[in-house]
């Protein structure tokens, strides 16, 4: 990564903002020193067409992912001609702006359409011309919900009196009431109706003013009629709206994405310093791609050395395969400028991890298919996860491969135990993880690779920090701990392992432990670090914890087997419908449940265990000025 | 019904992985519930509430340590 300086005129300051967008090497500073430039001309109006597209583009977000699975492959179109027809396509947007407020005009009718009818099925079951409810000038009325249904002799007893009419009925499972009464007999009804807890439908009245005559049923009658037409108008609209996103939609998606790489270049001086006749412009470029900065003509152009203040922004470079798993690292933290990328570490591990959990021949066939086919990466973007889909689906594959491996090793498909009838084994194998012996070994084997992937942390840590705070802090440091975590080697191999497996310790290792744990302590203490001592424990805690590889991968194992149990227990039986559904679905949840469990546990020991050994990160991210063309093909 | 030696064991070995889990739960809960709602905000925040949820986790695999003692 290089630091460079751009000096020109400042007439030429587009021109040169254009050029650097489509090289897309260079992530812009803002400047300091001089006075910030101000958005180029034109920049407002540009920012206001992008601003209403979006807003449109976002509105019809349902419609376009729906045509866009049907247009394929992206056409793409030159710049010269979106400025041809910029009018037509704004002509388009227009049309499908007002085609939006008709299509929500329509929506609001149909729903306030739907409620009357539905206040109206309510008056319906009273069976009540609407005439009735005038305004009176002795008689008041009410409508509502009751608790209870109501009789006439009822409310006389408790009224004494009779100078009142009700009308009762049923609607969507709730007792309906409407009472006309005196306006005298007002109070003591209200008290009544309280009591039956009637709640009024304040509603209905909207309905009796709007519609003052004739039957419910006549009215609901026409009003379906109405609303019939209403949903013919609105799939007629958004028939259109789909006609002209079929027809458009690659333009108007290419129109947008001029706008914006308009709008960046429109905008970025403020990024820029300027004095009266020159721009003066700072950024990073990676040290390959400098040579193509040159292209510009008659710009002063210069190398700035670094100083302390200033870090690089970091560009990750990895071969195609490893690049998914940066976004592992990324998610942690963007790597510093001059720290170790663990992608390729992660790239071993990871996928080693995963396979060591799922470990099942069958499953891992399964998971090869559904990644290399894309389905998985589909699925998850249904479900939202949107750009990571692909870098997920793209970690899995290269999980599956490992998956596979482990379940030749462990001799299961679907959990049934058959490869071994089919294919050769050395004789070490294979390790039979459901059985007392395989899980020694597999303890034996976790923790093994737990303690090699912790030294390997602790010497990367010890590599970093002596590169950036020399050696002799290293040593006390990293120094120390590589001392307690080989003290703690000694006592799981010497105490724990042996007590697991019911054998003997191996005798001198307590001594040895307690020796390289109080030397390890001395290096902390005399480095000025003596407060990490309360962290050793945690050393042999971060050991134990990759025996996880073993316990995940055997209650996945043992969830296979049992549904085979379940399944083939019915086939036997003479249910083979049951017993297929049983295998089916129980081989389904089971998968579902080995790619996200191995994989956050896998992810778990690398970011918990492996990761706070060396890697800090905190890094920024290289983003080139610039923007990526889906759609456009730049001006020459 | 007499318990034997081995029984105890079992039971022993019962207990410390199902009380560890249920431990390393009740740990999580609170700590998932606030990752969660940290990532929410900020969706940069998956790796470090990941890191905080997990950490109790580690009990359950002592207990699991303990449990392979009691039943070699």
């Amino acid at each position: 990564m290089e630091r460079v300086l751009l000096v020109g005129s400042k007439e030429r300051l587009e021109e040169v903002l254009e050029t650097i967008r489509e090289l897309r090497v260079l992530h812009l500073e803002e400047f300091t020193g001089t006075e910030k430039g101000k958005p180029l001309e034109g920049s407002e109006e540009i920012s206001e067409k992008l601003i209403s597209l979006r807003s449109v583009l976002s509105r019809l977000s349902e419609e376009i992912r729906q045509v866009y699975s049907e247009l394929n492959p992206i056409h793409k179109i030159t710049e010269e001609e979106i400025e041809k027809k910029e009018k037509e396509i704004l002509n388009i947007i227009s049309r499908l702006q007002s085609l939006l407020e008709e299509r929500d005009k329509t929506k609001s009718t149909l729903n306030d359409k739907k409620s009357e009818i539905n206040l109206l099925r309510i008056l319906e079951s009273l069976d009540i011309r609407l005439d009735v409810f005038h305004e009176y000038e002795t008689i008041d009325y009410k409508v509502g919900v009751t608790q209870t249904e109501l009789n006439e002799e009822m409310l006389k007893s408790e009224l004494n009196s009779d100078e009142f009419e009700i009308f009762t009925g049923f609607h969507d499972g709730k007792n309906i009431l409407a009472i006309f009464y005196r306006k005298e007999l007002s109070k003591s009804v209200e008290r009544l109706l309280d009591r039956f807890g009637f709640s009024e439908l304040e509603e209905i009245y909207k309905i009796t003013k709007k519609y003052r005559s004739g039957h419910p049923s006549e009215i609901i009658n026409s009003l379906e009629m109405e609303l019939h037409e209403i949903k013919e108008n609105a799939s007629r609209l958004e028939a259109e709206i789909l006609s002209i996103l079929k027809e458009n939609l690659f333009r108007i998606l290419a129109y947008e994405e001029y706008l914006k790489a308009k709008s960046i270049v429109k905008e970025a001086p403020l990024w820029v310093g300027v004095t009266k006749e020159t721009f003066l412009l700072e950024g990073w470029v990676p040290s390959d791609s400098i040579d193509s900065l040159s292209s510009l003509k008659d710009i002063f152009f210069t190398k700035i050395e670094e100083d302390e203040n200033s870090e690089p922004p970091t560009l990750l470079e990895n071969p195609q395969l490893i690049k998914p798993f940066e976004a592992l690292v990324n998610s942690y933290s963007v790597p510093r400028y001059h720290e170790i990328d663990p992608s390729s570490l992660i790239f071993v591990t990871f996928p080693l991890f995963y396979g060591l959990m799922l470990g099942d021949v069958g499953y891992g066939m399964l998971l090869l298919i559904l990644t290399s086919s894309g389905i998985l990466k589909s699925f998850l973007e249904k479900l939202g996860f949107g750009s990571s889909s692909r870098v997920i689906s793209k970690i899995l594959l290269v999980s599956s491969v490992w998956t596979i491996i482990f379940g030749y090793v462990y001799n299961e498909f679907f959990g049934f135990e058959i490869l071994r009838n089919i294919l050769p084994y050395p004789s070490f194998l294979p390790v039979h993880r459901l059985g007392k012996e395989g899980i020694k070994e597999l303890f034996l084997i976790t923790v093994t690779i737990g303690i090699a992937h912790l030294y390997l942390g602790l010497i990367m840590g010890f590599r970093n920090k002596a590169i950036e705070e020399g050696l002799r802090k290293a040593i006390h440091e990293k120094g120390g701990w590589l001392l307690i975590l080989t003290g703690m080697t000694v006592l799981v191999y010497g105490l724990i392992l042996p007590m697991v497996t019911g054998s003997q310790g191996i005798s001198g290792s307590m001594e040895l432990f307690v020796l390289l744990i109080i030397s390890g302590s001395f290096l902390l203490v005399s480095g000025g670090l003596g407060i990490e001592i309360v962290e050793i424990p945690s050393i042999l805690s971060n050991i134990l914890s990759y025996t996880r590889l073993m316990a995940i991968g055997i209650s996945s194992a043992v969830i296979a087997v049992s549904f085979n149990e379940m399944g083939i227990g019915s086939i036997l039986s003479g249910n083979e419908i049951l017993g297929g559904l049983i295998l089916l679905s129980g081989h389904s949840i089971n998968l579902a449940l080995g790619i996200i469990g191995p994989g956050l546990h896998s992810l778990r020991l690398q970011y918990v265990e492996f990761f706070t050994k060396f890697y800090l990160g905190g890094g920024r991210r290289f983003s080139p000025f610039g923007l990526e063309r889906k759609y456009t093909i730049p001006r020459r | 019904m007499e318990v034997g030696v081995e029984g105890y064991k079992a039971i022993g070995a019962a207990l410390a992985i199902g009380l560890t889990g249920l431990a390393a739960g009740i740990a999580e809960k609170e700590i998932g519930a606030a990752a969660v709602g940290a990532m929410a905000e900020e969706e940069r925040l998956f790796a470090k509430g990941l890191i905080l949820t997990v950490i109790p986790e580690t009990i359950v695999i002592f207990g699991l340590i303990i449990a392979m003692r009691l039943l070699p």
